[in-house]
């Protein structure tokens, strides 16, 4: 009789302990109980806890997400939430503007008069609008969610002088509107143009925000590279530690003198500048492994620079570089002319 | 435990319908929980297969359970329904000590299915199992427009639910109202 007590009033300790951790337990989980309770709506897309949406929409590409965004508030403030980075390619050409996101084509063309043909990876369409001003309209459905971040902003308008109004024009506008709401221009890590006028580099550089962007790659094999002084004194500039041009740069020297905080940098440039491009590469090794000082000396190995101070910058540079704490990480690419 | 015992989750279990257990012989003996949904079908799991689920291995770490105790207390899960704890139940018996497959095809193919199974899985905190299913669900969503999406799962618009929402405060007033008058009256 005793025994058998005991282990009741065991039993009850331990039911007792239990219903007191249930307690415990459950109610930091009171969130996940209001979702399971069956006096609410059923289970839908749109009641699903949070951890639930959030791994549905890492499932979505960029598209889809701003279709779900259009489905109703609850979804919208979803994505709106989430954290998400997308590669974007927006390029211009004459009667057609194609936008590119995370690989996936959007081809808007001119049409008809005032009539936009749109084709993306779904089906055609044809909508009654100019095709500059729908692609605008798509590109900010697009990056309505402000915890959206570029990785990738590849801007190419065949460098023609009215394709890149336009395309500025759009860029502006969701400039001002994100400034607006407190923000300091697009999130962008890697800015990519297809320009070689240092003005309007500079234009686009400065519509990035200067926390989010780290490199820059110029494309632009038909001109060289001019103006860089444009687009070396916006406070961006300072922030990129990746810069990369393809192409000729008219002056080099203006570049590799800005270099600062740049800790990987490649020109890849054409024939016509090899023997510039050879000199620079040869400096910099012969500075990495000491011998600069030796062939100093011996100034006819250098006749070819424009002047001894030019050397001099040159050298304060590459020591500059040296002398940084994660100078094993750096790189220097000088393409064909490397090879 | 039979549907007689219905409301006694504490009572001792007197024959589990599934006993799923491991088909290799494990060398150290295995220690079995149970578990019991909305139905009060008990089910039995063993240790190994409980740890997929965050929630069940952090209750059964801290509770200290011994086999016996845990026979006597199942789990109660009375907000998930039996068929779909049994869904759970099976895919951790089948996923005990395994790495999990890059993808998942016995999952069920109904959304109403589905998104019972997501919540029960969000909240029993199964990882892997939540993955998948969350794969499906996106696999559901795609290539649909805004409408189909709300045409498919009965979704109402941003109006639809502001004017429910305007009905529902407007139903409170009225019923606050009518409690205060009623509690007037009957103070007079």
């Amino acid at each position: 009789m005793v025994t058998t007590l005991a282990a009741m009033a065991k039993n009850l300790v331990t039911l007792s302990c239990s219903i007191e951790y249930f307690r415990l337990h459950f109610s930091s989980y009171s969130l996940k109980l209001l979702t399971m309770n069956r006096d609410f709506p059923p289970p839908n897309l749109d009641t699903m806890p949070i951890n639930a949406l959030r791994e549905i929409l890492s499932n979505l590409n960029i598209i889809e997400r701003s279709v779900l965004r259009k489905v109703n508030r609850t979804l919208r403030e979803a994505v709106d939430n989430n954290h998400t980075t997308v590669d974007v390619e927006f390029d211009f050409c004459d009667d057609y503007i194609t936008l590119t996101l995370d690989g996936i084509m959007i081809e808007y063309s001119n049409d008809d008069e005032n009539k936009c043909q749109i084709l993306d990876y779904q089906k055609p369409k044809i909508v009654d609008s100019d095709y500059v001003e729908f692609a605008k309209k798509d590109f900010g459905i697009h990056l309505k969610n402000p915890n959206t971040r570029i990785k990738n902003l590849k801007l190419q308008w065949e460098y023609s002088e009215d394709l890149f109004y336009k395309l500025l024009h759009i860029l502006e506008t969701f400039f001002d509107e994100i400034t607006q709401n407190g923000g300091s221009g697009f999130s962008v890590e890697t800015l990519e143009l297809g320009e070689n006028g240092g003005n309007k580099i500079a234009r686009l550089l400065r519509l990035i925000d200067v926390n989010t962007i780290t490199s820059l790659i110029i494309s632009c094999d038909q001109f060289p590279v001019e103006e860089e002084e444009e687009f070396i004194n916006v406070p961006q500039w300072e922030r990129i530690r990746d810069f990369r041009v393809f192409g000729n740069v008219e002056h080099p020297y203006t570049i590799i003198n800005a270099l600062g905080n740049v800790s990987s940098f490649s020109i890849d440039q054409l024939n016509n500048n090899v023997d510039l491009t050879s000199q620079m590469v040869l400096l910099f090794i012969l500075l990495v492994s000491g011998t600069l000082n030796y062939l100093q000396s011996t100034n006819n190995f250098f006749s070819n620079f424009q002047s001894f101070w030019e050397l001099q910058t040159w050298k304060n540079n590459f020591s500059r570089l040296k002398s940084s704490s994660s100078f094993s990480q750096r790189s220097t690419h000088f393409g064909k002319c490397g090879s | 435990m039979s549907s007689t015992e219905q409301g006694t989750s504490s009572a001792a279990p007197a024959e589990p319908t599934t006993a799923p257990e491991s088909a290799a012989a494990p060398e150290v003996p295995e220690s079995f929980y149970y578990v019991h949904g909305k139905d009060k079908v008990v089910h039995k799991v063993s240790a190994g297969a409980l740890q997929h689920s965050a929630l069940i291995h952090g209750m059964i770490s801290n509770l200290g359970y011994t086999e016996e105790q845990a026979k006597a207390n199942p789990f109660p899960f009375e907000n998930i329904d039996g068929d779909i704890l049994q869904m759970v139940v099976d895919w951790c018996n089948q996923h005990k000590g395994k790495p999990t497959p890059p993808e998942d095809t016995n999952l069920p193919k109904q959304k109403e299915k589905l998104f019972d199974l997501v919540l029960a899985v969000n909240y029993l905190e199964i990882k892997e199992l939540l993955t998948y299913c969350c794969k499906q669900v996106a696999m559901m969503v795609k290539g649909k427009s805004p409408e189909e999406i709300r045409e498919i799962w009965m979704i109402p618009t941003d109006a639809e639910d502001e004017a429910a929402e305007k009905e529902a405060k407007k139903r409170a007033g009225k019923e606050a109202a009518g409690e205060t008058a009623a509690a007037a009256g009957d103070a007079k």
